[in-house]
Formats: structure tokens, sequence, C-alpha cells
């Protein structure tokens, strides 16, 4: 018996384990930062900046990747549609790994001390999210990714809490810090990570919904 | 030399009358026959609505030709009945007179302001509906121009006796005098023209109004005859028209002349100078004829349908088209688009339905190759005419429709080349005594099912212009690509399963497949062309 390869079907599992792998790149980001936080180093701030390097490079490829495939397939409508959603999906992924690299440049060897307990509060629900979405996409699973849109109000009130401390403190001091400034910055950055994530659920979950429902597209007799 | 110079004026200026109204009728047909021909649609549900329709499409045209053109078509269609379509023509008589009317207006003088705008818009604005507006403009001004050019070289021959005596001589023979007008009218194709030069005589003192009224119901009755010329190479709806035309017209000048020394009074009791009574006076014969005849219509369609019997459905397909019709790009398109449907339909019932019937050896492949020549050859005809057409000055979008057509009608004529080289093919199996696995047979007739069905959807959509049907349609392709794939696939895969080695086996079954394929790829191009992809 032969078998066959489908150049599509090739293309589109590789779009699939590439976009997986740039949310693996954004949790090594993640951890890079925590490794900053304890050895505030520029060797640690490299590591950041290659492996976002890694995320664009990977993001370009997708993009050649499903330009590629437009033009020399006559798609249904649903793979259209998948295609769509994958060149939105790494757009977000892609615009977490910048906002990490705000956070690395704005990020100073003196405030790493105050910074740390915010942004490991934050690395903590994000990570959780980011494994979630991986192992959604992964699967096909709505369950999985729906995980990752009820989590981002953690993510926001964590922000918030920011915010109102930051406000307690100006109110008491009566002046602002130049460390807590950044922290209200970073505090948005961190909080804009979330929602990417959700962007990227929801449109995945799309593409399963969509399968879902043209199954039965399938031209009958 | 001076007689010379009358008789160049003359002809030069009739010609210039002549060529403004034909290129104002053209002009407005650009802008408006497509909007003329869903109004009469829609209007003409009732005999006197039809009649006042008549009356506005012919004015607005300035051709009761276009008219009947257009009328035509629709009765061709079924869109009218007969009766409907008859109150169309004798308003159509109306609206002739309206341009008459218009005419009379003393507005020669400004005649030179029309041409010299129209032509600076013509010549220096490229946009093409500013451009037609020019045209509008210019010819006016050659209409009125051309006039006072007639009207100025007539001038002279009053002082002319022998011309004089001859003009006093046929107007004193009113018979003779119509029929001399009749033939001028069917000469010009213009009534409007004979009608203009008569004012002439009446403004230069040669003639008077009541002398004149031969001529208006023989320029009336002659303006008929190149619509009967023209309509002995049409359908029998196109004849009966234009003969219900010219007895319409022809009937009432005889009960006219009948009474004509009662004319000669009334003529003179209508208001205005004699020009604008030459005018009122042919207007009023035209309402009058047309009361006279409104009541008789339902029984003058009957005779018409007992004369002109329906011919019966010719057993053979044929190309019904009609080179008059070229005028009128609009109803020339319509045309051509109903011959190109009745053709795929043929293709459709008669080669690509039948294939399965084929394969299973109910259908002979003499008959395929038949209709495939009846589409060779309806293809050529069709191409040809659609060719004449596309000489014409054809606005963007009948342009446009003319690529689609083309583009459609070598489509449906590479689908019967397909299906004969399919029919080579399949008779391939029994010639090398090949036999094809159950599987590859029942998968060929799947691929059959869906190219019936796709080629069925582009013709819907091709017929109803269903731009959601022939979008549909090209969606499900990538169905078909993926089916075309996996047969294939299975194909080689059986014959591994079966050691099978024949070359032969795969070359006939992979034949069979590619023919059927450029038919389901012709059958989607009729889809693509439909929603513009072109």
């Amino acid at each position: 018996m032969l078998s066959r390869e489908n150049y599509y079907a090739t293309k589109r599992k590789e779009i699939k384990s590439l976009t997986l792998s740039i949310i693996d790149h954004l949790l090594n980001m993640t951890n890079y930062y925590t490794d900053f936080l304890n050895d505030p180093s520029d060797k640690q701030r490299e590591h950041i900046l290659k492996a976002e390097n890694s995320v664009d490079q990977i993001e370009r490829k997708i993009e050649s990747y499903i330009l590629e495939i437009i033009s020399l397939q006559q798609l249904n409508m649903k793979e259209i549609k998948w295609l769509f959603s994958m060149n939105r999906i790494i757009r977000d992924l892609e615009r977490i790994g910048d906002q990490l690299t705000n956070i690395i440049t704005i990020s100073e060897v003196q405030d790493v001390e105050e910074l740390k307990p915010l942004i490991r509060k934050f690395f903590v629900y994000e990570q959780k999210m980011m494994h979630w979405l991986m192992d959604g996409m992964k699967n096909d699973e709505i369950n999985v990714l729906n995980q990752v849109i009820l989590h981002d109000q953690h993510v926001n009130k964590l922000n918030k809490d920011t915010y109102q401390m930051l406000v307690s403190h100006i109110e008491v001091e009566k002046k602002i810090t130049e460390s807590k400034l950044k922290m209200i910055v970073i505090s948005r950055f961190l909080e804009r990570i979330g929602d990417h994530l959700v962007n990227c659920s929801k449109k995945y979950k799309e593409t399963i919904r969509t399968v879902e429902k043209e199954a039965s597209d399938i031209p009958e007799r | 030399m001076e007689f010379l110079t009358i008789i160049l004026g003359f002809f030069g200026g009739l010609g210039i009358f002549l060529y403004g109204t034909h290129l104002l009728s053209n002009s407005l047909q650009r802008i408006a026959a497509s909007k003329i021909r869903a109004y009469l649609i829609k209007i003409t549900d009732k005999r006197w609505k039809g009649i006042f329709s008549g009356i506005a499409a012919t004015f607005f045209l300035q051709s009761s030709t276009v008219t009947s053109i257009l009328v035509v078509g629709l009765v061709s269609s079924a869109v009218l009945s007969l009766s409907q379509a008859f109150g169309i023509i004798i308003g159509s008589a109306i609206g002739t007179t309206l341009t008459v009317q218009v005419l009379t207006f003393n507005i020669s003088e400004y005649s030179t302001l029309f041409i010299f705008f129209g032509a600076v818009i013509t010549v220096f604005i490229k946009h093409s509906k500013w451009k037609n507006s020019g045209l509008i403009l210019l010819s006016i001004g050659f209409i009125f121009y051309g006039i006072s050019l007639i009207s100025s070289s007539v001038s002279p021959v009053s002082s002319y006796e022998p011309v004089i005596d001859a003009l006093l001589y046929v107007s004193g023979q009113p018979v003779l005098f119509a029929f001399l007008a009749m033939l001028l009218a069917a000469l010009f194709h213009s009534s409007a023209a004979v009608i203009l030069i008569g004012i002439a005589f009446i403004d230069n003192g040669i003639m008077t109004a009541e002398v004149l009224i031969p001529l208006i119901l023989g320029a009336n009755a002659g303006s008929a005859i190149p619509v009967i010329v023209s309509s002995l190479s049409m359908s029998s709806e196109g004849k009966k028209l234009a003969f219900f035309s010219f007895l319409f017209n022809f009937s009432g000048a005889v009960l006219f002349l009948i009474f004509l020394p009662i004319m000669m009074q009334i003529i003179g009791y209508l208001p205005g100078d004699p020009g604008r009574q030459v005018a009122h006076f042919h207007t009023l014969f035209n309402v009058v004829n047309t009361l006279i005849f409104l009541p008789l219509l339902p029984m003058v369609a009957k005779g018409f349908k007992h004369f002109f019997p329906e011919k019966e459905e010719e057993p053979v397909f044929r190309v019904k088209l009609n080179d008059k019709i070229l005028d009128v790009p609009e109803e020339a398109l319509i045309h051509s688009k109903r011959e190109i449907v009745k053709l795929a339909t043929l293709v459709q019932t008669d080669m690509i339905k039948q294939l399965v019937n084929f394969m299973d050896g109910k259908h002979e492949a003499k008959e395929l190759v038949k209709t495939e020549s009846i589409i060779d050859t309806s293809y050529i005809t069709i191409q040809k005419y659609l060719l004449k057409l596309g000489q014409n000055d054809l606005t963007n979008s009948q342009s446009n429709e003319e690529v689609k057509l083309l583009h459609i009608l070598n489509d449906i004529e590479h689908i019967g080349d397909s299906v004969l080289r399919f029919v080579g093919a399949a008779e391939k199996v029994s010639k090398k005594n090949i036999e094809l696995g159950k599987k590859d047979l029942s998968q060929i007739k799947e691929l059959l099912f869906y190219i019936e069905r796709a080629n069925s959807n582009s013709l819907s959509a091709f017929r109803d212009n269903d731009t959601l049907i022939a979008r549909e349609n090209i969606q499900s392709q990538s169905f078909v690509n993926q089916f075309e794939n996996d047969i294939k696939f299975e194909h080689f895969n059986s014959l591994i399963n079966k050691q099978e080695y024949n070359p032969d086996i795969s070359a006939v079954y992979l034949d069979i497949t590619n023919q059927l394929l450029q038919i389901y790829k012709h059958s989607m191009n009729i889809s693509r062309t439909v929603l513009g992809l072109i």
C-alpha cells in the first residue's frame, strides 16, 4: 500500500507546531526574567532579548508559510479561516514578546527588589495561562482555552491593585518616585500580556468551533 | 449654378439632419435602453398604459425602430403579450409626432451653439458619461442645423417656375402625393424628415398646410416600411409587430384620405402658424388613429395569431440571432445571452446528463458526437455575432457583459470538446479489453455527479445572474480538488493490491478522470465569469 503526504497538511502541522514553539519561547522569556530578578545582570537580559528575536523570526516564518499556502492551494473557507486565525494569534504572541522586552528594557538593577514581588505575582497567573493556551491549542480543547479566558480576571485585578496601592502611596508620601512610576508602566505591560493571551484563546476557540460547525459541509450525494 | 447650390444645400441639410437623428437615437440608447426596457416590462400591464409607455419610450429613445426592437425582444421572451406589444407600437407612433412637435420650434439659430459645446465636450472630456452628453448636444445641433439648411435651400425654389409647377401638380394629386411621401419616408427611414421638408415648403410660401395633409399621412405610413423590411429576417413576433405597425399607419392614412376635404377644414382650426398646424395635425392623426384601434387590439391580436400561426418548436437546436438587432446593443446582448443559455442547457441535458447513461451502455456515443457538432456550429454563429456587436460603440457595462458572454460561450464549447474526449477515452476500455475495478467505476460516477451538479449550478448562476450560487459553487471546488487526489491515490493503491501491472489501465482511467475534470473546470469558469472574475 502506498501512503501519501499532502503538502498543505504538512505545512498546516508545521504552522501549528511553530506557533506552539512561540508560546514555549515566551514561557522561557518569563523564566529568564525571573532569573534576572534574582541575578540582575546583562547576561540574563541578553537571554530574554535572544528569545524575543527567535519569536520574531518564527512569526515571520509562519507568515510566509501562510502566504505561500494561500497562493498555492485553493482552500475551503474553513481552512482559510484557520490560516487567518493563526496569523492573528502569532501577531498577539509576538506582541507578548514585545511587552516582555519592554519590561526588561526599563527594569534597572536598583529597581529589581521593589519590582520582584509584583512581577512574580503576575507571572504566576500568566505562566499558567500560557501553559493552558499551549495545551488547548495542541489538543483542540475548548475547555482548557476557556480557562485562559477566565483566568484573565486575576491579572486584571492585580493590575488594579497595583494602581490602588500606588495611589495610596502617593497620598501618604505626597510624591511619586521613578521606581513607582516604572511599576505602573510594568503593571500595564503585564496586564496587556494577559489580554493578548485571551485574544489568542478566543481566536483559536473560533477555529475549533468552525471545524465542528462545518464538519457537515462536505457535499453529499 | 444656383440650382446646383440649392440641390447641394438641400441634400447636405437632409444628410446632416438624418445623421443628427441617428446620432441622437444612438446616444440616448446608450444611456436609456436598459432602463426603458425595464420600464416597459413594469408599466405595460394594461393596454392604455402600454400606449403611454410606447409614447415615452419612443420620445426618449428618439426612434420608433429601437422601441419596436425592444418590444420584439420582450414578446419573444414571453414577457409581454402580443396585445400589450401592439399597445406600445401605437403609442410609439404618437411618440414620433412629439419629435416633430419639438423640431418645429424655431431654435435653428442656436444650433451652432449646440454643435460647439457638443464638440468641445466630445473631443476634450474623456469620461464616457460626459462624452455621451456631448454627443447628444452635438446631435441636437446637427438636427436643427440640418433643418435650417433644408429650409434656406428650399427658399430660392419659390422663384423657379418649373419646380413650382411640378410641386403644385403633385400636391394636387393627393394619392400620388401621399404615395411619394411614403416612398421618401421609407427611403430616409424617417417620417419626421419628410414632414420637415414639407414644413420648409410652407415656410417659403410654396405650399399651404391644407395641401400638405397627404404628405403627412404618406410619410407616417412610409416610416413603417423599413421596419417591415428588417422584420423579414426576424422572429415571427418581429414580423407580426412590423406588419401591425404598417397596418396601423396605412389604414389610418387611407381612412383620413377618404375624408380629406373634412381634414383640410380641420387643419385650419388648429392653433399656431401653418408649420405648427402641420405638427399638430400629425399628432392629431395618430391620436385619433389610436383611439380607433385601441378597442380593436385584442381582435387584431387574434387575427394576427390566425394569419401568423405559431411554428412548432424545431426538433434540432438552431441559433436565432438577428443582425438588425445589432443596432440596439442592449437588446443584442440580451438575445445573445438567451441563445448561450439555450446552448448551455443543451450541453447539460444532451451531453453531461447522458454521460452516466453512456457509461451504462444506455446512450450511444454517436448521439453525443451529433450534439457536439451542433454546439460547434452554434458556437461559431454566436461568437461571430458577438464579435460584430463588439465593433459597435458599446458602453462600459455593455462591453463588460459582452466579454463575459464570450468567456462563457468559450467554456461551453470546451465542455463539448471534453465530453467527446471523455467518450474517446471511455471507448478505449472496450477496445483494449480493459476491465476497470468496481470502485474505480463507482468513483467515476461519483465524480460525474459532482460535475453535473457544478454545471447545473453554473448554468443557474449564469441564467439568473445569481452571484450567490456562483460563489457557493466556486467555494465547493476545494472539495472536488481533494476528491480528485483521493480517487487517483485509491486507484494506484487498488492496482498495487491486485498486483496489476498493466499500464493501460491507469492510462485509460486517468484519461477518463482528466477529461471529466476538464468539464468540471470549464463549468467552474462559468461561475467565475458570472462573479466577474475575468
